[in-house]
């Protein structure tokens, strides 16, 4: 065989791996790409969701034009945009599925070109898991999948390029630029990717030279056009170079996705579903129980159901912070929502927004709106419905929400937390939830979740004297006792440790039944035959 | 160069969908079109207002008649827009579809050269679904005074007990062209606050960055230093600073500041002092100048501003509250105190220039035109944080007579605040958040050598859409007459020295 045809045949092969192996590798993607969207759709949906929420994607020219101050603006900008349609959990899956499967089939491009068969078989099996782990996190963009396939298809591109006989200069490496510009940090893959094949190529045409030089060109560019534009784009380099910043791979997030997806039955209003979701959980805490308890209280049986749940927290006495969680902050956005205080609600409204990526947060200008709508508010409401109407999720709610174009469904239920929310003026210093709620109640006695949560938090604080007061003050004298087992068990208690006369047991006792069963629990305290009553929890569990 | 590959057909693909945009403009032309008497409804509201004639152009919008009126959302009911603009028989003109009127900045100057000392007329025609639709024509005067034009602003989500990524910015007014100065990448994850220069001196400027290895950043010609004058008996760092005219001395009040919550909804953040104090910082003898006028414990001291000459500094003054909370009882002063720039020393007597609780306000953030003819503040019910009190509103006082204008014509039913002079003296910038209550946008006013202070205008923005989707505030927006000569960078470097 002559020098020619042997190289010839060398450059047949890189170009052609063998059918078999394409197949198998074609296949394997596919397989990937289903059981991928499977997963995401089935395992993974409020994790979706949380990325969805986590961003705002407005159909405005000016918004778009701003992807450009910054550089990977196609993969930023197109990441971005598709990660709005996460609102739908199937196209989420189907979205981010694709995205995985796109990186993993532009690896395996780069691998069966370079490698043999086998060796690139495994290297990408070895990526694809890389990926797929990098999408795990909830942190995790759709930007960072399109920055690694895109960096990956401009290094592929050098294959698409026929320089013909003759030319001098490969010019090739110049992409490197260009995907800089496109995808930020995919130009390290670029430079990778063409560097590699480069070498190849030109070592096959007996060139080595060129090869070199070009991979050096273009791992040099990789370096220095970061270098050169972050001063343009005021980054500090090692920011310009990995812009819009790696991914750090994890395995599944099976229990925040449990913890997501409370959340997101509460936000669906779907207050039965919190309560099964919070009940399935293995190990509650303090998250779950908050949602628990939310879900109840929005139901009118916060104190039916305060003992059935495992883990005592209410939020009642969480504060928040610049350096509180995401989810803590979400939680007391939620707490302060339903209980009627729109001032702390649009206050962990705003942090929420102000802590997420890029300021961000379309789930919490959304409830910024409805905050603005029930405080009255409407210019602030219709600033953050005007947004909102440019979206592709929420256009809709945004119309439905407008003042004078609310359906009888929406105003109602604006009217309905307009009566609940508080009318005093004061000026607060922290966010103590117990003034805060006795504010409420002082605005509006009828408000029953604030009434029910400020009696929780007193039975939970095992503090008798408060939670008698509170009940003299919001339920005996308003003339509104609430006949819930649980404050009838707390005030035998109370009644019981005060040698309250007759009368006041009269008064205030309105389960006779209970009597008898306090009696007998007197002579067995402890017993876990009890452990449904307050009594018990009064005698063995520590507060909060 | 032979084209193989889908990465050709790609980018083949990707020209033919942008094709359209390149393409001459298929947009309708205005024809029979039905005159009404009423004037556009346009945001910004560029009606009658008087504009720099080094301003970028004034693009803007047409509202629908619901939005208009703040009752309903806006709608795609204006499908095209043809404005012209005329002045001294040069006219220029903007036909687009949609419902934005874009001015090619080019024109725009030219227009502006044609214009000065004169008004534009701007003639506005809409498609609508029932056809075209012919505004009365609005006018904007153009001023022969320019304007400094360079304006820095911090960029902050209008909650200012928490932040994350701030910046500050600046932004030529004479066209869009905007850049960081200093921005959370570069500083880290911090507060800074606001840049500010000289009155006098465009290459003298600082900004405040907070937090472990931060301070004041004074900028002197490019050259950056981190400044650190905080002494032992100070109640703070340097919260409220203000350049002399000589660009020899800051004057400066360290705060203890508590920020806090109404309850009732609308009213939202309240921030108040419990310990305040006022001094000098000599820059050019690393010294702080002190005297017991200016930092009695008994009082509250804040907001300190010199006089255009250099020899009286002003500031706020009120007594202590009888509970830190009692904050609708403090009603700050005005007051000025002699400086002798020479000796660095103090007269040992206050003036009041406006007494607060007298006339039943508070007053905050004082500032004297650079021409030394009139003084600028913020009068609120009560309190020193103006920029969440709704009842906020700029006041301005002719020092040469003491007489004070009210400034009805600049003021809104919002807050309307954090003011700074240009350096002739015949505009001042202000942050107002009279178009939704919550973000602040910096508007601009002309005072013309009489004192008559007009209708003042928002500043422009390439695209009149702008100000809609963005989620942040324009917080103490400052003019300067040169670019500043620093980059993120510079300060990222000053901050590690």
């Amino acid at each position: 065989m002559s020098r020619n045809t042997r190289k010839a045949g060398a450059i047949q092969k890189i170009h052609n791996p063998g059918l078999s192996c394409k197949a198998l590798t074609a296949c394997g993607l596919a397989l990937l790409c289903i059981l991928l969207a499977i997963f995401y759709g089935t395992a993974y949906p409020s994790h979706l969701l949380w990325q969805e929420q986590n961003q705002i994607f407005l159909n405005a020219p000016h918004w778009l034009s701003a992807y450009f101050d910054n550089p990977a603006w196609l993969g930023c900008m197109t990441g971005d945009w598709l990660t709005q349609f996460y609102v739908n959990t199937a196209w989420g899956a189907g979205i981010l599925s694709l995205a995985v499967t796109c990186c993993t089939a532009c690896f395996a491009l780069i691998l069966f070109r370079l490698l043999p068969r086998v060796p690139a078989l495994i290297g990408t099996v070895l990526f694809a898991i890389l990926m797929v782990g990098c999408s795990m996190p909830a942190t995790t963009t759709l930007a960072f999948f399109i920055c690694v396939a895109g960096g990956l298809v401009l290094g592929l591109s050098r294959l698409w390029i026929n320089y013909g006989k003759g030319h001098v200069i490969d010019l090739s490496p110049l992409s490197v630029i260009l995907a800089y510009w496109m995808f930020g940090f995919g130009a390290l893959l670029t430079a990778v990717a063409m560097s590699l094949l480069l070498i190849k190529r030109y070592r096959g045409k007996g060139q080595r030279r060129y090869g070199w030089i070009g991979a050096g060109a273009a791992v040099t560019l990789a370096f220095a056009t970061p270098a050169v534009l972050c001063a343009h784009y005021a980054l500090p380099y090692s920011k310009a170079l990995l812009y819009p910043g790696l991914v750090r791979p994890s395995m599944p997030e099976t229990k925040y996705e449990e913890r997501l997806a409370i959340a997101d039955a509460l936000w669906l209003r779907d207050y039965d579903d919190v309560k099964r979701r919070a009940l399935a959980v293995d190990e509650p805490d303090d998250y779950t129980a908050f949602h628990y308890y939310l879900a109840s209280a929005l139901q009118d049986s916060l104190p039916d159901n305060l003992l059935k749940f495992p883990v005592k927290s209410l939020g009642t006495l969480t504060t928040i912070s610049d350096k509180s969680p995401l989810s803590i902050i979400n939680m007391m956005n939620d707490l302060y929502y339903e209980l009627g205080d729109m001032t702390y609600a649009e206050r962990a409204a705003m942090m929420r927004n102000v802590f997420s990526p890029r300021n961000r947060n379309v789930r919490m200008i959304r409830r910024l709106a409805e905050i603005n709508l029930v405080s009255g508010d409407t210019l602030a409401a219709r600033k953050y419905l005007n947004i909102l109407s440019k979206t592709h999720a929420y256009a809709d709610w945004s119309a439905d929400h407008t003042p004078g174009r609310m359906n009888p469904q929406t105003e109602a239920d604006i009217e309905r937390r307009r009566a609940r929310s508080n009318t005093k003026d004061n000026i607060r210093i922290g966010d103590n939830c117990r003034n805060i709620l006795l504010e409420l109640l002082e605005s509006n006695p009828d408000n029953t979740v604030a009434l029910d949560y400020l009696l929780c938090t007193d039975l939970l604080l095992k503090d008798m004297d408060t939670f008698k007061m509170d009940y003299d003050a919001y339920c005996m004298t308003k003339g509104h006792p609430r006949h819930k087992r649980l404050y009838q068990e707390a005030l035998m208690i109370y009644l019981a440790g005060t040698d309250a006369p007759e009368e006041d047991w009269q008064r205030y006792i309105s389960l006779p039944e209970l009597i008898s069963q306090f009696n007998i629990y007197g002579n067995r305290r402890g017993d876990p035959s009890f452990s449904d009553t307050y009594w018990y929890y009064f005698d063995t569990q520590h507060q909060p | 160069m032979n084209i193989k590959n889908p990465i050709y057909i790609l980018t083949a693909l990707l020209w033919c969908m942008a094709a359209p945009c390149t393409l001459p403009s298929c947009t309708p032309s205005p024809h029979d079109e039905r005159a009404i008497s009423a004037h556009p409804p346009i945001y910004p509201d560029y009606i009658d207002v008087t504009v720099p004639c080094n301003i970028a152009p004034l693009n803007f919008m047409l509202l629908d008649s619901c939005r208009a009126n703040h009752t309903v959302h806006s709608g795609p009911t204006v499908r095209a827009i043809y404005t012209v603009a005329e002045a001294r028989g040069f006219s220029i003109k903007s036909h687009r579809k949609g419902n934005e009127a874009i001015f090619d900045l080019k024109d725009w100057k030219r227009l502006m050269d044609h214009a000065q000392g004169a008004t534009v007329t701007v003639t506005v025609s809409a498609l609508t679904e029932t056809g075209w639709i012919k505004y009365r024509p609005f006018n904007i005067n153009v001023s022969k005074d320019k304007i400094d034009p360079y304006l820095t602003y911090r960029l902050i989500e209008p909650d200012y007990e928490v932040f994350s990524r701030l910046s500050i910015m600046e932004r030529n007014i004479e066209d869009f062209s905007e850049r960081v100065l200093c921005d959370y990448n570069n500083a880290g994850n911090r507060c800074m606050n606001c840049h500010t220069h000289s009155p006098s001196d465009g290459e003298l400027s600082f900004l405040y960055v907070r937090g472990e290895g931060g301070g004041m950043v004074l900028n002197d010609h490019g050259k950056l230093r981190l400044l650190d004058f905080k002494t032992s008996d100070m109640v703070s760092g340097p919260v409220y600073a203000q350049f002399d005219p000589s660009g020899r001395y800051l004057t400066f009040s360290t705060n203890v500041i508590i920020p806090a919550f109404h309850s009732r909804p609308g009213k939202r953040l309240e921030v108040f002092d419990t310990k305040s104090d006022v001094y000098v910082y000599d820059i050019r003898n690393d010294k702080v100048l002190r005297s017991p006028l200016l930092a009695d414990s008994t009082r509250l001291e804040t907001f300190p501003t010199f006089g255009a000459d250099g020899k009286s500094i002003y500031y706020c003054v009120a007594g202590m509250p009888a509970r830190p909370t009692a904050v609708d009882s403090v009603s700050y002063s005005l007051c000025r105190i002699g400086f002798d720039p020479a000796k660095g020393t103090f007269a040992s007597t206050v003036d009041t220039v406006v007494a607060g609780i007298r006339r039943k306000l508070s007053v905050s953030h004082p500032r004297v035109s650079p021409d030394g003819k009139h003084l600028l503040y913020t009068a609120a019910a009560y309190g020193t944080f103006p920029i969440w009190h709704r009842e906020s509103d700029l006041q301005m006082i002719d020092l040469t007579n003491g007489k004070i204008d009210t400034l009805d014509i600049v003021n809104s039913p919002m807050s309307d605040t954090y003011h700074s002079w240009s350096s002739s003296g015949r505009w001042f910038v202000f942050a107002s958040k009279r178009d939704d209550g919550l973000y602040g946008k910096p508007y601009f006013a002309h005072v013309s050598a009489d004192g008559k202070v007009s209708k003042p205008f928002l500043l422009p923005q390439k695209s009149p859409s702008f100000y809609d989707d963005n989620l942040k505030s324009f917080n103490v927006p400052d003019l300067g007459k040169r670019p500043v000569s620093f980059s993120p960078a510079d300060v990222a470097t000053a901050l590690h020295k």
